[in-house]
């Protein structure tokens, strides 16, 4: 088996369009090509770590997304913030959560979900805390600089 | 212990998903492979289709819908047997209801990967 790379790949997911710089695939013995879940789990993993600290308001696309990688449901989003369930499909018509502050926590809470573990043994100044966005976009950036997630950018809607 | 539950066991390294090429409904596979594999449901194996072989076992498995409602994941994994144990999952059938079949309920999937030859196996 052997590794191919393909450079500045298009993939699309939480309804755009990601340039992933280095995709590896593995070229198998009977001539098929595959892609390995530990290097989709790496991409997903940067495009939710990008997502989660965002200041943009969460689409329906994006938080569709996190609950796909983070195995979780709806419902569990919507018990997480102390909603109905149904709360959520009015979310799902208006394409958007439709409070900032919302988003936020979801935000907080999935990104928690992928890089708690690691996460737990930073350690940082209180005034990181103060403000919810700001404490995502730091801690998106962080996990870049220690390597948790790669660094992404999403090139247009899909 | 089903075969799915072994697939459950794989390090991540060993469980891959088909490129030949890549679909936009490949990509939504990618982005739903997490949730199948932790909180897919089985829906039984077959050999493979183009030739019977023990090294090989194909299995089906349905995950419901991220949102509750909707079209669930449907796919189908080739697992590479070795010694009686799974080595590796490829997976290269994925149905979402996007330009594809797709299916609400487990009842539904349930029945169609009977039709396709798949069939629990009895403890």
């Amino acid at each position: 088996m052997s590794t191919l790379i393909e450079r500045d790949y298009a993939y699309q997911a939480a309804g755009r369009i990601w340039r992933v710089p280095e995709l590896h695939l593995q070229q198998k013995a009977d001539g098929t090509v595959a892609v390995q879940k530990s290097e989709i789990d790496r991409i997903n993993r940067a495009i939710a770590n990008q997502i989660c600290g965002s200041l943009d308001p969460l689409t329906v696309d994006e938080l569709t997304f996190l609950c796909d990688v983070t195995a979780h449901t709806f419902a569990d989003a919507a018990s997480r913030l102390g909603v109905h369930k149904s709360t959520l499909s009015k979310w799902r018509q208006h394409g958007a959560v439709p409070r900032l502050a919302l988003g936020t926590l979801l935000k907080r809470w999935f990104w928690f979900e992928l890089f708690g573990e690691q996460a737990n043994r930073w350690s940082t100044t209180l005034g990181h805390f103060r403000d919810d966005a700001d404490f995502l976009v730091y801690v998106r950036d962080r996990a870049i600089h220690q390597h948790l997630a790669d660094p992404i950018e999403w090139m247009r809607a899909s | 212990m089903t075969w799915f539950d072994s697939v459950k066991r794989l390090p991540s390294e060993v469980i891959e998903v088909r490129h030949e090429p890549f679909t936009a409904r490949y990509h939504r596979a990618w982005q739903r492979l997490e949730m199948i594999v932790r909180a897919g449901i089985y829906l039984g194996s077959r050999a493979p289709e183009e030739a019977p072989d023990d090294r090989f076992r194909e299995i089906a498995v349905w995950a419901p819908p991220t949102t509750g409602r909707g079209f669930g994941a449907y796919c189908c994994f080739r697992l590479e047997i070795e010694q009686s144990r799974v080595r590796s999952a490829t997976l290269f059938c994925y149905y979402d209801g996007d330009e594809c079949p797709g299916f609400t309920t487990l009842a539904r999937a349930l029945s169609f990967a009977r039709t396709n030859g798949f069939a629990l196996e009895v403890s």
